[in-house]
């Protein structure tokens, strides 16, 4: 195991992490309900450890990526519902992010948010065609790493570290009406949704096989995702403690992607609030490029074309065509004029619909014997995998009732 | 036993709605308006860029006029958001926290 490179890994996660969704439902569920939702993001990140670990692992030893599984575990009709699902589910995120980043550069430049889309989708475009897979990766989640100034900044207003501790235990806070409870209900299911997203296991498995990840890598795998995935819950779990301490106060729930900046500004004054909107821009433009490789991955896996950017981008066509067009079609979905928030609403909506069917053929396959030998699936990670595999049962059908009944976490 | 509860109450709650059509709208115009005095009372104080307050303030503008377009039946809440709609940009942030409040007010009756 090659220190540096486990530790770029490590550093890599926790930069790339944190994207729109979970920066938007971070502050307002921190603005809204205290600290007393920060047990739902820990525990959705024991959730995206197990069954990121486990695609890792896959990955490495039976070379298999989600996608394929998904299509041989399923059968072509499931696999393609599935399919067209996330894709659906992708799609959305995608235009959240390349939204979300159009924004911040807006915020930062007062530059039509139009004219920041365009140049936004160009420049990750640009990022895909020219980096090597390994920079794509970490370039952005190294950059996203700025985003450790909200950890600053929850350290100088020093909050009450007592009450962030006992977040961490589950609870349902006292005395809430049912209106309050119900919302409490939605942002619980929002938040396991945005910190589960599927995105992240198609791009990290689909990752570790572009890295050639052999038995070899079980190691790194393991810590990436325990310790990269940790860290990272840690900062999103600093964006929600920020905002209970300031915004709960004013009643302010968080509106817009640009408004966590605040959270680092009235700490820090002008710099910090430069420092936080780079950060969220190369953690939500990351997240962007995750997003539509991820789902140009699952296309291409899914119909065995040729696939990978290992491959110089005219030998694998019809991979290269699909993520452009995904590019191209997240920008169009942004230019109609959505309200950026809304389309987080609709991502996290979406991808909770389709979590179950992205981790049963992965949990099936990793404790399967004949593909996975000794590395299968022991008892902890298939425990904590059907136990995980509930949990999103029950938020998948709890999700558009509670999305109707709050608008969307309005009211 | 606790969340068989939550969920018991969460039906409940989609029976008692009725009259709280405009609560999400409300909410929102609330929020920010709250959002707005905020970026306001920074941009006094000198810490923000001209390009972020003058960003925040749009979108906050925005949501509040969209929200406000929204109101199906309460005056009072539709009156707020006409008065807010009709501040300038850079208005005081203790004028915008004033309707804010009185946006609240309205919220907590229903």
């Amino acid at each position: 195991m090659n220190p540096l490179e486990l530790m770029l890994g490590i550093l890599t996660a926790v930069g790339g992490f944190v994207d729109v969704s979970e920066l938007v439902f971070a502050a307002q569920a921190g603005s809204g309900f205290g600290y007393a939702l920060i047990w739902v993001f820990a525990i959705a990140t024991i959730g995206i450890m197990v069954f990121g670990e486990m695609s890792g692992r896959v990955a490495a030893v039976a070379k298999q990526p989600v996608f394929n599984l998904m299509r041989h575990r399923l059968g072509l009709g499931l696999g393609l519902v599935t399919l067209s699902a996330s894709v659906a589910s992708n799609l959305i995120t995608c235009a959240a992010e390349v939204g979300g980043a159009a924004i911040i550069l807006h915020l930062l430049t007062g530059a039509s948010y139009a004219l920041m889309a365009l140049a936004m989708t160009a420049v990750l475009v640009a990022s895909i065609w020219v980096l090597p897979f390994k920079w794509i990766e970490r370039a952005y989640g190294l950059l996203g790493l700025v985003m450790i100034v909200f950890a600053v900044a929850l350290v100088k207003i020093d909050p009450p570290w007592g009450a962030i501790a006992s977040g961490f235990v589950p609870q349902v806070p006292e005395g809430l009406s049912v209106r309050e409870l119900t919302r409490f209900a939605y942002f619980g299911v929002a938040i396991v949704s945005a910190v589960m997203f599927p995105y992240e296991v198609y791009f990290y498995s689909s990752g570790g096989i572009e890295d050639e990840w052999g038995v070899k890598d079980l190691g790194v795998n393991r810590l990436t995702c325990i310790v990269g995935f940790g860290l990272g819950s840690l900062l999103a779990i600093t964006i929600l403690s920020s905002s209970a301490q300031l915004f709960g106060p004013f009643h302010i729930d968080p509106q817009l992607p640009g408004s966590a900046a605040l959270e680092v500004e009235l700490p820090m004054g002008r710099t910090g609030l430069l420092l936080a909107l780079l950060g969220m821009l190369f953690a939500i433009s990351g997240a962007a490029i995750e997003t539509c490789l991820a789902n140009a991955y699952g296309i291409a896996q899914f119909f065995g074309w040729k696939w990978g950017r290992r491959k110089k981008p005219w030998d694998a066509p019809r991979f290269t065509l699909a993520w452009i067009l995904l590019f191209a079609l997240a920008l169009a979905i942004v230019l109609t004029g959505i309200d950026v928030m809304r389309l987080v609403e609709f991502a996290v909506l979406f991808s909770i619909l389709v979590l179950p069917l992205t981790y049963l053929p992965l949990l099936l396959l990793a404790s399967d014997r004949r593909f996975m030998r000794e590395h299968r699936n022991g008892w902890l990670a298939n425990g904590l995998g059907w136990a995980y595999f509930v949990v999103i049962l029950v938020a998948a059908v709890a999700a558009i009732p509670l999305f109707v009944l709050t608008s969307g976490g309005q009211a | 036993m606790r969340m068989a509860i939550i969920l018991a109450l969460v039906l409940l709650g989609a029976c008692s709605r009725g009259g709280e059509a405009d609560l999400p709208a409300i909410v929102a115009m609330r929020s920010a308006a709250a959002e707005w005095a905020l970026v306001n009372r920074e941009a006094l104080r000198g810490r923000l860029t001209a390009s972020y307050a003058a960003g925040m303030r749009a979108a906050a503008r925005e949501a509040i006029a969209t929200e406000a377009r929204g109101l199906r039946d309460n005056a009072a809440a539709a009156r707020e958001g006409a008065a807010l709609q009709a501040l300038p940009g850079d208005a005081a942030p203790e004028q915008i926290a004033r309707h804010a409040a009185a946006l609240e007010r309205i919220e907590k009756a229903l």
